[in-house]
């Protein structure tokens, strides 16, 4: 499995008025393709600066990250913008979607942004959403407005999915389907990395990583990984 | 600790409080300024005529009459004290100096000297000048009993030689205590008077030579006082001087009546609220205190709005923290101070600011005001009650903003408070529906114009910072345009002529073919002046009837709606068949086309009857017109000519001394003068006008900033998820730029509308028959409005956008739905 993501000596350091607050320590990791990533860890682990430093929403203290052999630290703001916009989808915990654009809307708005974009209504249809597409959020239930996110993360074909506590606002029900499509994007070859403080949702990874104060604690690799449906917390 | 939290909300977001207190600010220091010296002049008013005994009465005899056959008239039942004295206008000539002349319209403007041409340094030099004095009689026996008269330099005339000049005439011709004033006597006399004393006249704080002329230049119109005894001596020889009028102050109103009662018939009463001077100051008093009202409510209107927005959004925000202090036992009562306070701190600070600023502005005003317009004596007034009123005014703002927004977080209930608010609804606009082709354009276009729609509380609260923002801008500016075009209307348009000379009794034709062939004149008019009482249903009002020659267009009512042939519609077999009306007598009167007048003249007291065929749009000078040899022939009149207009490409000033040394001449005026200094006047205006402009654009900058600053930190969410997603930054401040200039021009139009209904209730303050003025608005207000507004807009937006373009994407993302 090629790695998508290489973080070299990458470590993140906030300031806080006066107080220096050290978010990641210095870490070596890879992720590879069509590879289920969950990182775990309590509040305060860096699990969210982590997804946060993968998705070019901010830049590392010290150490390189390299996505598709683009060191991404390097870039400015309009060179992530771009890496964002191409190959990066996101998935929040309360959705973002916004409001006033109809499901399919929200999928076509980032289908505008890229040069060779899925077709966004075949991409709702693929979430189960082709009855919904002209639905405003307000008239969607959460589980399917988060669907409606995975569908906009996934009709630009990104490279990499990284979806911040993706259950985090909904049922189990619901949550769990949710995950079934992030599992399903990364058969088709897509770098998922989910962070949770839901360690039931870990289950559903080929690869646990665990956090603690900033710090790797274990990496481990699963053979045989949950399937999304059957997990329950 | 809420008020450490508030505190800090205050230090955390410093320009957001600094804006509303501006807004405060500036609606209190207009209010406390404006109405403190509205209170001074007022007070400065009734405290001239208190002291110097301003008549409550006058009544204008039918003639001339032995004073003992009238003075018993006087003797009435509530009759105070009482006067009676002769009022005559004669030629007169004087040594005037030849420098320019601080003076317009017959206002002082020395206060304002350093905008005005410097005047030449050095030795006074003096030539004759003829002009038109105004001569009231007073007692040899002392202080006249009404109207008394304050001495400004010299010494109260004693001797029947002497003259007192009211103050203006004698500044605007530098002539000083010593000098001398020859008066023409009707029959061609002449006889010198020495200047005793230089004076102001209750009765002539505004000077005026009638209703229809209330802007008489100091250049040809003066008012002078002379003991009886040298009128008697130069008029009389030597005799009893007759009388013309009595004044007198009452303790009963009913004593008017009474005393016209006992005077013969055809004397005509006048009580104070027509006498002109009052009642022209009282109108720019009215109109001052309106005006010192209407423009601080409106600020103070806006600044609730803006407190309203900044609270109801910061409630917003703090669902989750008014839930919290709920749960941790705040009560209702404790959260809806707290947020109520941020309000009331912010009209409590704007108000103290504001009341202290304007306390000293409102000194500088006065001084201002009295110097211009020559108050003849001063006194002022605690203005603890405007204080305290500026305080409350400032403290009711505040809980007017406030207010709602305090109550709705009291009553929000902590589980609820605490819950995820629903997702922020969207749907598909009307807009959409009616043009569906707009649901075609791309989603970042969509997302732009559908948001003007998904929270229309947030677009109105932007539409409504532009348009009141550009109605205060406006306001001003049409005011100005307004006042602008009368006077060139009036000066240009209408009164077409460069020289006007008055003759008494009056010029025959061949007079007018002399001066045609004069060098330098380019034509001639000559129009037929008779002074006439109009009679409504229950009114009487005093004017001029002028007989003008269609054709002839020196004095040119074209411009003012009636043509050549409306003018000869109103000559009949016999004389006039109707008459065209001023429009602001109709207005006055209620007189409508096709209604009959009863028009007196004041020549021999006939009376005729005519239709009104049409009115006049003139903004000054509220009189009656007609075709020239019909108004002659109707009140038999000889063929002579009152007044005489000329154009001039020549030698103005020759031209004009010519004039004054022909007999008849009574007074000759240089328009082209006047013209000249209008226009200084309006460019001195529009500095006025600048600096309400500049309190308009600060009003304006702020509220716009406030509305923007709020509509993009409630999308704050929304606007960072789709940089998140890949939207340039540049991209997504076009599109919240867009969306503010697209509020703004919405704004913008009603604001439009808005100043122009504002601009008309301030003319309409102003409007009567002696000034009609209709609102006007030039393109080019309009333009630079506009462009001001878009700068505005444009700045305004700014911080919130270089605020979005800093913003911590990760962090913002992860908030809840605001």
């Amino acid at each position: 499995m090629s790695a998508v993501v290489r973080m070299v000596g990458m470590s993140k350091t906030y300031r806080m008025g006066e107080v220096e607050v050290k978010a990641l320590k210095p870490m070596d990791l890879e992720l590879g393709e069509g590879e289920v990533t969950v990182v775990v860890g309590p509040s305060g682990s860096g699990k969210t600066t982590l997804l946060n430093l993968i998705g070019g929403l901010d830049r590392p203290t010290e150490g390189t990250i390299t996505v598709a052999g683009v060191e991404i630290n390097r870039l400015d703001n309009g060179g992530l913008t771009a890496y964002r916009r191409e190959k990066v989808g996101f998935i929040f915990q309360f959705f973002n979607l916004i409001p006033s654009l109809t499901a399919l809307e929200n999928v076509e708005f980032v289908a505008g942004l890229v040069k060779e974009p899925l077709d966004p209504r075949q991409v709702l249809e693929a979430v189960g959403l082709g009855d919904r597409a002209d639905h405003f959020p307000a008239e969607l239930s959460g589980g399917e407005q988060q669907r409606v996110a995975i569908a906009r993360a996934l009709v630009k074909d990104p490279l990499l999915l990284l979806a911040d506590e993706p259950t985090g606002a909904l049922d189990v029900d619901t949550g769990v389907r949710v995950l079934a499509l992030l599992r399903e994007a990364a058969q088709r070859g897509k770098s998922v990395v989910i962070v949770t403080h839901n360690s039931a949702v870990a289950k559903m990874g080929d690869r646990i990583i665990r956090l603690r104060d900033g710090e790797v604690i274990s990496d481990e690799r699963i053979e045989s990984p949950v399937d999304p449906l059957e997990i329950r917390w | 600790m809420l008020w450490l939290k508030l505190r800090r909300e205050i230090i955390r977001s410093p320009w957001q409080f600094t804006a509303a207190v501006l807004i405060m600010v500036l609606g209190i220091v207009m209010f406390s300024a404006s109405y403190m010296s509205y209170l001074n002049l007022n007070e400065s008013y009734q405290y001239s005529y208190e002291v110097l005994h301003f008549a409550d009465y006058w009544i204008s005899l039918p003639g001339l009459f032995p004073r003992d056959a009238v003075t018993d008239a006087l003797e009435a039942e509530g009759v105070e004290r009482g006067e009676a004295r002769l009022v005559l206008s004669l030629p007169a000539e004087v040594m005037s100096s030849t420098r320019p002349k601080a003076y317009l319209l017959g206002v002082d403007l020395s206060v304002i000297e350093e905008y005005l041409p410097r005047r030449e340094e050095g030795p006074v030099r003096r030539e004759p000048k003829r002009l038109e004095l105004r001569i009231l009689s007073v007692p040899d026996r002392g202080r006249p009993e009404v109207n008394d008269l304050l001495v400004v330099r010299g010494e109260y005339a004693s001797s029947p030689d002497e003259i007192m000049l009211e103050y203006r005439v004698a500044d605007y011709h530098e002539l000083e205590v010593g000098d001398e004033v020859t008066l023409f006597a009707p029959d061609g006399r002449e006889r010198a008077f020495k200047i005793a004393a230089v004076v102001r006249s209750p009765e002539f704080i505004w000077v005026a030579r009638s209703r229809q002329d209330i802007f008489p230049s100091p250049d040809t119109f003066g008012v002078a006082f002379v003991p009886e005894s040298g009128l008697a001596e130069f008029l009389f020889a030597g005799g009893e001087m007759p009388v013309n009028e009595l004044v007198f102050t009452v303790s009963d109103p009913a004593a008017g009546e009474a005393v016209l009662d006992a005077l013969p018939k055809g004397a005509t009463l006048t009580e104070r609220a027509h006498q002109v001077s009052h009642e022209v100051l009282q109108l720019d008093l009215d109109g001052y205190r309106q005006l010192a009202i209407f423009f601080p409510a409106l600020f103070l209107g806006v600044g609730a709005m803006v407190l309203y927005v900044l609270q109801a959004r910061t409630v917003h925000a703090q669902r989750w923290v008014i839930g919290t202090m709920r749960a941790m036992g705040y009560s209702r009562g404790a959260i809806m101070v707290h947020y109520l306070a941020y309000a009331l701190l912010a009209g409590l600070l704007g108000s103290a600011i504001g009341a202290i600023t304007g306390l000293l502005v409102s000194r500088w005003i006065t001084e201002l005001y009295v110097a211009i317009i020559g108050i003849p004596l001063v006194r002022t007034v605690p203005q603890y009650g405007v204080l305290a009123a500026a305080m409350a005014f400032g403290l009711i703002t505040g809980a007017l903003g406030g207010i709602i927004p305090a109550r709705a977080a009291a009553s929000l209930l902590p589980a609820e408070a605490m819950r995820e608010s629903p997702a922020a609804a969207g749907k598909r606009p009307w807009l959409e529906r009616v043009f569906p082709p707009l649901a075609r354009l791309r989603a970042l276009a969509k997302v732009g114009y559908r948001d003007l729609f998904r929270n229309p509380r947030r677009s109105l609260y932007s539409v409504l910072g532009v348009a009141v923002a550009t109605s205060l801008i406006l306001v001003s500016s049409v005011l100005l345009d307004s006042v602008d075009w009368a006077m060139r209307h009036q000066f240009e348009d209408i009164e077409r002529y460069d020289v006007m000379a008055s003759f008494y009794p009056g010029a025959p034709p061949e007079v007018l073919d002399e001066l045609a062939d004069e060098e330098g004149v380019r034509a001639v008019q000559g129009v037929v002046e008779v002074p006439v009482e109009l009679h409504f249903a229950e009114e009487v009002y005093t004017t001029a009837l002028r007989g003008l020659e269609p054709g002839e267009h020196l004095y040119d009512l074209r411009p003012a709606g009636i043509d050549d042939a409306d003018l000869e519609a109103t000559a009949g077999s016999s004389g006039l068949r109707g008459i065209v009306l001023a429009a602001s007598l109709g207005q006055r009167f209620g007189v409508s086309q096709g209604d009959i007048v009863e028009v007196e003249s004041l020549l021999d007291h006939s009376v005729r009857r005519f239709e009104v065929l049409g009115f006049a749009e003139v903004p000054l000078g509220a009189l009656v017109f007609g075709e020239r040899d019909a108004v002659a022939r109707s009140f038999d009149l000889p063929e002579l000519y009152t007044t005489v207009f000329l154009t001039v490409d020549g030698d103005r000033e020759r031209l004009i001394k010519d004039l004054e040394s022909r007999p008849g001449v009574v007074s000759v005026l240089d328009q082209a003068n006047l013209r000249d200094t209008v226009r200084q006047l309006l460019r001195m205006a529009y500095a006025f006008i600048g600096v309400m402009l500049l309190l308009g654009g600060l009003l304006a900058l702020a509220v716009v900033f406030t509305t923007t600053m709020v509509s993009i930190l409630e999308r704050e969410r929304e606007l960072a998820t789709m940089r998140i997603l890949g939207t340039p930054s540049r991209a997504v401040a076009w599109m919240v730029s867009l969306q503010g200039l697209v509020l703004g021009a919405v704004g913008l139009f009603l604001g439009a509308v808005l100043g122009q209904v504002l601009a008309s209730v301030a003319l309409g303050m102003w409007g009567s028959d002696l000034f009609d003025f209709q609102v006007v608005t030039y393109p080019r207000t309009y333009v630079v409005t506009g462009l001001g507004m878009l700068g505005i807009l444009l700045l305004s937006g700014m911080p919130a956008l270089r605020r979005l373009a800093g913003l911590n994407l990760a962090e913002v993302a992860k908030r809840r739905e605001d």
